[in-house]
């Protein structure tokens, strides 16, 4: 059984905060949407949004990064609180042993570690009784109990409707069927590699664990020669690329991409600046959040203002 | 009803532990045990006025603020618990705990009962009046130290209007001097504060809608 989501474009005077977007989750398969967080923002604030999905306000589970606990009350007290608000009797020995705050249930929540807390939050996912549940960024930057322990919760949930929402590729692949949302709206990330797909020839995959992401050529930031390995930086994240940068240069080059370096093939698009060091030293600076610096050779400098009339 | 006691059941847990709350109701209790030490009929009117400036508007706002800083009002928010709720359930705590120290206070004073009973709900009004002040303040601060910029004018303007009123020879003017009167006439006759009660009543009501209206405006901040 599937349930499926639409959400309606949104504006913010003549900008698009949110594109129109639709997608369908099925129950045990958790859809996750990555995207930057200027996109999954107004995202969350459609969920709640009584239009987005079939399933009542009340029976939508939603976990964001911003929420907060209060501090000096217990694990346990606020499972009480939770049960409460919800109007039902949770097990709670159980949900605690879940959630790894079996130890901890009787110490105060500002006692308490980062992913302590953050296992609190899931076990709120365990007590309300909802259909559809959305978590923000679950794992990004969890420890291995904490990760382990989010996959058993996504278990027990798994006759139930999972949405995640991550600024992260890696997490969103490794959770649930990935979704990019940007300004265009929402494409499916991945795809299992057929040899004879006509899509082969416009996709660069990169993969990790057990699958292949598949990217645009123009989501690519740059790609890097590092020790004897080809690595995409996409968005300010790291893919190992199993081909060599010399076949992914003549892939790239008629989307726009440039030889830069003996390392380094870079998108054009995102050159912000061309920085000259001194006569023989120069650099390119990226356009991306971390102003990402790539070097630009001697010989590859002139090619370079020819090509942008500099 | 059940959503009222899990509001309750939260706001007694977290109170019974809230150093801040403790440290608030301290003062006046400090101010009182020590002018009772010196002198063993304190003055009441003073007693009574301290608290209610120190306390109503310090537990409300310092309770309101909280849930900004914790960001942990969102959940029961979509949850569907009424940002009313809320704040009824913080102004009824802040009032009733300022309501327990005058009793004592008046108790301690060896007035009698009837005479103790119309002085607490003499100062109910007021007692709102400050809860709501308490409010606007924490829903135009960010976090405790911005309310205390709130507090800290009010009381320094209690204490100095009430060092004037000591040393003027007719100070008819200034609010403690009516409160003084009003607290005397009780012990003397409860029925002849009536007219006042009245005044004072009807601030409080047309107090209220405008506190509410401020409030909702900055809802979101919550």
């Amino acid at each position: 059984m599937s349930l499926f989501f639409h959400f309606k474009e949104k504006f913010q005077g003549n900008a698009v905060r949110l594109p129109e977007g639709e997608f369908t989750v099925v129950r045990g398969e958790a859809v996750a949407l990555h995207g930057d967080t200027e996109w999954l923002e107004p995202f969350h604030e459609c969920y709640v949004d009584p239009s987005f999905v079939e399933v009542s306000v009340a029976n939508r589970f939603i976990s964001l990064q911003s929420d907060g606990l209060y501090t000096r009350l217990t694990p346990r007290k606020h499972l009480r609180l939770w049960a409460s608000m919800y109007g039902c009797k949770p097990e709670e020995v159980d949900i605690l042993r879940a959630c790894g705050l079996t130890d901890v249930a009787d110490r105060r929540i500002k006692r308490l570690t980062a992913m302590q807390k953050r296992r609190l939050h899931y076990a709120r996912a365990l007590i309300m009784p909802a259909d559809v549940y959305l978590f923000d960024q679950p794992i990004i930057g969890a420890d291995r109990e904490t990760k382990q322990v989010f996959q058993g919760v996504l278990k027990r949930l798994q006759k139930r409707y999972v949405v995640l929402t991550s600024t992260s590729l890696e997490e969103a692949v490794q959770y649930g069927k990935p979704y990019r949302l940007h300004e265009r709206g929402l494409s499916s990330q991945t795809e299992e590699v057929a040899t004879d797909s006509p899509l082969k020839l416009e996709k660069i995959s990169a993969k990790v664990d057990d699958k292949f992401i598949l990217f645009d050529p123009l989501e690519i930031d740059f790609v890097e020669s590092k020790g004897g390995h080809t690595f995409i930086h996409v968005n300010q994240e790291v893919f190992v690329s199993a081909l060599p940068l010399k076949e992914l240069e003549s892939r790239l080059v008629p989307y726009g991409f440039y030889r830069s370096h003996r390392a380094f093939v870079v998108n054009l698009q995102r050159v912000r600046e061309v920085i000259v060091w001194s006569k023989n030293s120069y650099s390119l600076r990226l356009d991306d959040r971390k102003k990402s610096e790539v070097p630009l050779s001697k010989g590859n400098y002139a090619t370079l203002r020819d090509m942008l009339k500099m | 009803m059940r959503l009222w006691r899990m509001i309750f059941y939260k706001e007694a847990h977290q109170l019974l532990t809230n150093g801040a709350i403790y440290w608030i109701t301290l003062v006046p209790y400090a101010t009182f045990l020590m002018i009772f030490m010196i002198d063993n009929r304190p003055e009441l009117p003073f007693i009574i006025a301290l608290a209610l400036v120190l306390m109503p508007m310090q537990i409300m706002a310092s309770l309101l603020v909280e849930e900004k800083e914790l960001h942990a009002w969102r959940v029961f928010d979509q949850s569907g618990v009424s940002f009313h709720w809320l704040l009824a359930v913080k102004a009824m705590i802040s009032v009733f705990i300022t309501v327990v120290f005058i009793t004592l206070a008046v108790w301690v004073s060896e007035v009698a009962i009837i005479h103790a009973i119309s002085i607490v709900v003499f100062i109910f009004p007021i007692a709102v009046f400050f809860a709501a002040l308490g409010a606007v303040a924490a829903a135009f601060s960010n976090n405790r130290l911005e309310v205390g910029f709130w507090e800290g004018p009010v009381f320094l303007l209690f204490i100095s209007q009430a060092i004037i009123y000591q040393n003027l020879s007719e100070p008819g003017i200034l609010p403690m001097a009516h409160f003084d009167a009003a607290i005397a006439n009780i012990i003397e006759n409860p029925f002849s504060v009536v007219g006042e009660f009245l005044v004072l009543c009807l601030f409080a009501f047309i107090c209220a809608p405008v506190v509410l209206h401020l409030l909702n405006k900055k809802k979101h901040s919550f």
